[in-house]
């Protein structure tokens, strides 16, 4: 696969640079394994969900309603293991996936065929799903001694490299991210995605179907959401049904955003939403390791996502700007 | 040869084409034949780009069929066209920005291992059919950052490589500098070697006389001749297109011409270079040529609406500095924009919403709207222009054209401009309205106010027009006087036949 | 009154008889004006939402909004500052916040729904990075706006009635109001009429803002404490009363009276689920609920008047 590096990825490269130099400026034990471990693991999740976000945004849709898809999926599954010990992690997993694409059916059939807005079905299902969330759980939570330790056994082990642990959750992340690039990249849907984003009148005179793929974007993104259910689950140990997966819509929408990703849609890259992802768990990290309160955490994915924003705005009009100018003479 | 001498490899046979019950074609037959270029000409409106456009699956005809090599056949879209091999290149390139040449070229049916998309086919195909045509583009280039010259290549690349055997040009040309023109000829006559058959539509007659092996022109609708370039020449062209007896009567003017009103200094913005002239209070100057020979950006910038970038206008005698639409409309300028439906009007609501959006201000106080004020304006100029409505609550989207536009005007005399700005004001609009309107203008300009309008009807042009600027390529290139000149005179210049006489 | 409008109308009758079922104090007006003051804040950024919905943007910022100037007025009030110009401050904060968002929507040409998802976060985001995990208690005498009658209405319903009537009046009988209908139906043809269309966004955003500030103030009354995280969802529950009241999410169509019915027909759903022991999580499922079977109703309606009125439109001209 030819990477070709633009300056949309190399914006959260410099970011993550920037990061990085003041973070270890004003406390180097930010380069200490421990703390680079704790990036590794503050990875896993939001680059699972966001690889689903990134399908959406670049078909020019939104899903607002992942926090609480992971929320469901983490209490579902959790009870399917609550009622039976033994079951082996890969189902697990699957079974997340399979809960996961269903809740995203639901949206992806209101968008396609009930003709709504993404944002409005979105915003709608956001409560909806914690809501059934609670419904399933009866209000309550999954203990951890009822999480398997082979589930949990993801997060905390993995494959080591010297000090530094890749945990099998992360492992998992890179895989999802890996499939999403050859999804995106080699299939003929992936392809499709990309024009349809890009110019929805000329994609579809060229014969791409509208319908199926936005019915499949949503769908996949509810999949990736419902995966990182259950790796929720297992890094965190237990599930409350109200908190699980909590805005997390806006880590991933800012991942996504300072990824490069287009707004506009037709552009975006695996690339860019990891480098994003790592972005902001450095971000989170950093802010722990300098002794700040995680009570910032939420501004600064509200300023992440307002500066990625900024930018591509200011460079979209000074590029237009030039073109007019241009045009003129 | 006899037999291909009269079938082509497609063909029309009685092709009518009908919008809102209006014939825009009207039983016309055309064939496209093996290793010829086909012109279909004729002024603005005759009927040429709905005819390439049913070949091409886009419009289907009311009446009569499309024939592919002796089979009838029916084509309902596009997509459907090109699966026969028959391709459209559009004047503004259907393309995706975002993604790159090679993958334009096979949006849709990418060259495939197996499921998987194998990307070096794709750069491989697409780089062939580029060489093929003699293109020298990057597959791997953004197609965003490419000329739309080179954006039309790589669509007529994709078409290329769906095997396309007949093309159709609709307007190609009209985007393009001369040389990129040069180019684009070059490519067609590659396809023509080939063995393609080829139609393009244009206005530009130096262009059909370059490259077309045949040459259809259309008058209203109906064809009125097929010739040979060889056996003919430009001026003939121009007499057989625009040769219909004048039908519509002059509106003298009936005051003298005052101060000027509008007054501009070698004005330069996007798509027009030094452009100059004035209009005088109660002149009516028309702007005349071709689509897209810059005249509705020029008054898009008189407007605001686009920032001039070089050059001066002076309004009411005193330069103006700060070009927005709200301070034109302050300054007593109002503009009928071209597109109605995407500009004009607000088709949801009423006939006295539409009515009184610009000069809301003046009829409210404070901010307040006072219902009665609305409705009584409006209901004073909707007599005057015999506005034929149910009742001024009736939503715009239900009204007619020609009434549409009666209440765009409206919406503009209310605010009693200085100068006001027409473009294209009974596009789309039938007979009686067309002569309601025009008498409408004149007596606006009688009352001493100054009028420009664009207008490609030239019998409109004659009928009004007090003085005509002919616009070629951004620039003007020709001034008559409104009593004296013929539509030859006009088309010559447009078309940059003749000796055009200086601006 | 539109066939829009008359599905909140209709639907409140409907559910007051229903719930009459659960208790018969749903017919005692008391008791009714007692819950429904439970709803002004929501009301409020509603009618703002109305606005917004309408030239074709969403504003999903409002409770942050509403927390952030909440919490900020708090924090003036702790320190001493007197009540009147903390009442101003938080009404020009909101003012502020809200118009920082249509600038961004208005000047960068950003798509809405991303600019006021990141102020959502970031206003929020601020508020709990000030306070934390802690909670600010309000004086006394700023406290229980909710218990003091104005002319028979509590104060937050008194100020929801009024700021619904002038914004009502606003948005049907002023240029402003019209200049909104006609940049959400067209912004092109609104620009094309001298319509100052950047203005119209950022003012209505603005707008939105400053009710946003004066509901983070009723907050602060009515609870007497103010968390950084109160109000969640809040959002929700405004976007959601605008479409039920018949606004279109497209822009271009809705009305105040609309959003007005709507309010209550959703206080009366809350109250009702209040009293049928409906936990609060399932009550937001079923606002969440609602919304979407809202918006689909909206479309079906439209779609109905589209065959209703099925009279052959003249078709489009080419190009």
């Amino acid at each position: 696969m030819a990477l070709k590096l633009r300056a949309r990825e190399m914006l959260p490269v410099v970011f993550l640079v920037l990061v990085c130099v003041a973070a270890t400026i004003k406390e180097p034990r930010f380069l200490d394994p421990k703390s680079i471990n704790s990036i590794l693991m503050w990875m896993p999740l939001i680059t699972a969900a966001a690889m689903g976000q990134l399908i959406v945004i670049v078909m020019r849709g939104i899903d607002i309603s992942i926090g609480s898809v992971i929320g469901f999926s983490a209490i579902a599954v959790g009870m399917i293991l609550r009622a039976n010990q033994g079951l082996p992690v890969g189902l697990a997993l699957l079974a997340g996936v399979g809960i996961g694409a269903v809740l995203g059916m639901v949206n992806a059939s209101l968008i396609t065929w009930g003709k709504l807005s993404p944002i409005v079905v979105t915003i709608g299902t956001l409560t909806a799903f914690r809501g059934a969330a609670f419904l399933l759980s009866k209000g309550e939570q999954i203990d951890p001694s009822m999480i398997p330790d082979s589930l949990t056994g993801l997060a905390s082990s993995g494959l080591k490299l010297g000090p530094i642990t890749l945990s099998y959750l992360l492992i998992i992340a890179l895989l999802v991210s890996g499939l999403a690039a050859i999804f995106l990249r080699y299939t003929q849907l992936g392809r499709d995605i990309f024009a349809y984003g890009s110019n929805p009148e000329a994609a579809h005179l060229r014969g791409v179907s509208v319908k199926r793929i936005t019915f499949l974007g949503y769908t996949l993104c509810g999949a990736a959401a419902g995966l990182t259910g259950v790796m929720y689950a297992g890094r965190f140990g237990f599930v409350n049904p109200g908190t699980a997966g909590l805005n997390f819509e806006l880590n991933v929408i800012a991942a996504v955003a300072i990824g490069g990703v287009k707004i506009s849609g037709g552009y975006g890259s695996v690339f860019g939403v990891l480098m994003g992802c790592l972005l902001l768990s450095c971000i989170n990290v950093a802010l722990s390791v300098a002794g700040i309160s995680a009570d910032w955490q939420m501004v600064t994915y509200g300023a992440i996502i307002l500066v990625a924003l900024i930018t591509d705005g200011v460079s979209r009009s000074v590029r237009e700007k030039r073109l007019m100018l241009q045009e003129a003479q | 040869m006899s037999l291909r001498e009269q079938r082509g490899i497609v063909s029309g046979r009685g092709i009518t084409v009908s919008f809102g019950g209006a014939d825009v074609v009207r039983s016309v037959d055309i064939d496209l034949f093996e290793h010829e270029i086909h012109a279909i000409v004729g002024e603005n409106g005759a009927g040429k780009s709905s005819l390439a456009k049913v070949i091409a699956g886009v419009y289907q005809p009311r009446a009569g069929e499309v024939e592919l090599r002796g089979e009838p056949i029916k084509i309902e879209s596009p997509r459907e066209a090109l699966r026969h091999g028959i391709a459209l290149i559009h004047q503004e390139p259907h393309t995706f920005a975002e993604l790159d040449a090679a993958e334009n070229i096979f949006i849709g049916h990418h060259p495939k291992k197996g499921l998987a998309v194998s990307w070096s086919e794709v750069y491989g195909k697409a780089q062939a059919i580029l060489d093929d045509l003699g293109l020298d583009i990057d597959p791997r280039a953004n197609v965003g950052g490419l000329s739309v010259a080179h954006q039309q290549m790589v669509e007529l690349a994709s078409a290329m490589s769906h095997d396309a055997s007949v093309w159709i040009f609709d307007e190609t040309t009209a985007p393009l500098t001369p040389k990129e023109v040069e180019e684009l000829f070059v490519v067609m006559r590659r396809l023509r070697d080939r063995g393609c058959a080829i139609a393009m539509v244009t206005h530009h007659l130096e262009e059909v006389f370059a490259i077309a092996d045949r040459i259809t022109v259309l008058r209203d609708g109906a064809k009125v001749a097929e010739l040979k370039p060889a056996e003919t020449t430009p001026g003939e062209v121009i007499q057989i297109m625009v040769g219909r007896e004048l039908i519509g009567e002059r509106f003298e003017s009936g005051t003298s011409v005052g101060a000027p009103v509008l007054e501009l200094k070698e004005l330069s913005g996007p798509g027009f270079r030094d452009v100059s002239f004035s209009v005088g209070a109660g002149e009516i100057v028309c702007l005349a040529g071709l689509i897209g020979a810059g005249r509705t950006e020029v008054a898009n910038s008189i407007f605001g609406v686009t920032r001039p970038v070089g050059g001066q206008m002076e309004f009411g005698g005193e330069v103006v500095t700060d070009f927005s639409a709200q301070g034109s409309i302050r300054r007593g300028i109002a503009y009928v924009p071209e597109d109605r439906r995407k500009h004009g009007v607000l088709l949801p609501f009423s006939i006295t919403f539409n009515s009184t959006l610009a000069f809301l201000s003046k009829l409210s106080k404070r901010g307040w709207i006072k219902g009665s004020n609305l409705t009584e304006a409006t209901d004073g100029l909707s007599k005057r222009m015999n506005l034929a409505c149910r009742d001024l609550d009736q939503a715009v989207g239900e009204l007619s054209g020609g009434n549409q536009q009666k209440v765009v005007l409206s919406k503009w005399l209310m605010t009693n401009p200085k100068l006001l700005i027409l473009d294209e004001p009974t596009r789309g609009v039938d007979v009686g309205a067309k002569h309601e309107v025009h008498k409408l203008i004149r007596e606006q300009a009688d009352m001493g106010m100054a009028v420009l309008m664009i207008s490609s009807d030239l019998t409109e042009v004659l009928a009004l027009a007090d003085r005509v600027l002919v616009m070629r390529g951004g620039r003007i290139t020709a001034e008559f006087s409104g009593a004296n000149v013929t539509q030859e005179q006009i088309m010559f210049a447009a078309t940059g036949e003749g000796v055009a006489v200086g601006a | 009154m539109k066939s829009r409008e008359w599905i909140p109308g209709m639907l409140i009758i409907v559910a007051l008889m229903g719930f009459s079922k659960l208790s018969p104090s749903f017919f005692d007006i008391n008791f009714l004006l007692a819950n429904s003051t439970l709803y002004a804040e929501i009301g409020l950024l509603a009618v703002g939402m109305t606005f917004v919905i309408i030239t074709g943007n969403i504003d999903l910022s409002v409770g942050s909004n509403m927390i952030l100037t909440g919490c900020l007025t708090a924090k003036l009030l702790e320190s001493g500052c007197p009540m009147i110009v903390a009442i101003g401050a938080a009404c020009i904060m909101g003012t502020v916040f809200g118009a920082l968002n249509g600038w961004l929507v208005a000047k960068l040409e950003l798509p809405s729904f991303l600019v006021t998802l990141g102020t959502m976060a970031f206003y929020r985001g601020v508020a709990q990075a000030m306070l934390g995990p802690a909670s600010v208690k309000l004086p006394p005498e700023f406290k229980g706006v909710d218990g003091y009658m104005f002319i028979g209405l509590p104060w937050p319903l008194f100020i929801f009635v009024m700021a619904s009537l002038v914004c009502g009046l606003i948005l049907h009988c002023t240029v402003f109001g019209r200049w909104v209908f006609a940049v959400g139906t067209n912004e092109a043809a609104s620009r094309y009429s001298g319509i100052p269309v950047d203005r119209v966004k950022i003012l209505a955003f603005a707008m939105t803002g400053f009710l946003a500030g004066v509901s983070g103030l009723l907050l602060d009354s009515r609870l007497g404490i103010v968390r950084h995280d109160l109000s969640r969802g809040i959002e929700l529950d405004a976007i959601t009363v605008a479409v039920l009241g018949g606004v279109s999410i497209l822009g271009g169509k809705g009305s105040m009276l609309g959003t007005f019915l709507a309010l209550f027909l959703i206080a009366v759903i809350k109250t009702g689920m209040g009293l049928g022991n409906v936990k609060a999580e399932y009550q937001l499922t079923i606002i969440g609920v609602l919304l979407i079977t809202a918006a689909l109703a909206m479309n079906f309606a439209d779609l109905m008047q589209m065959r209703y009125k099925s009279k052959k439109r003249t078709p489009v001209s080419p190009a």
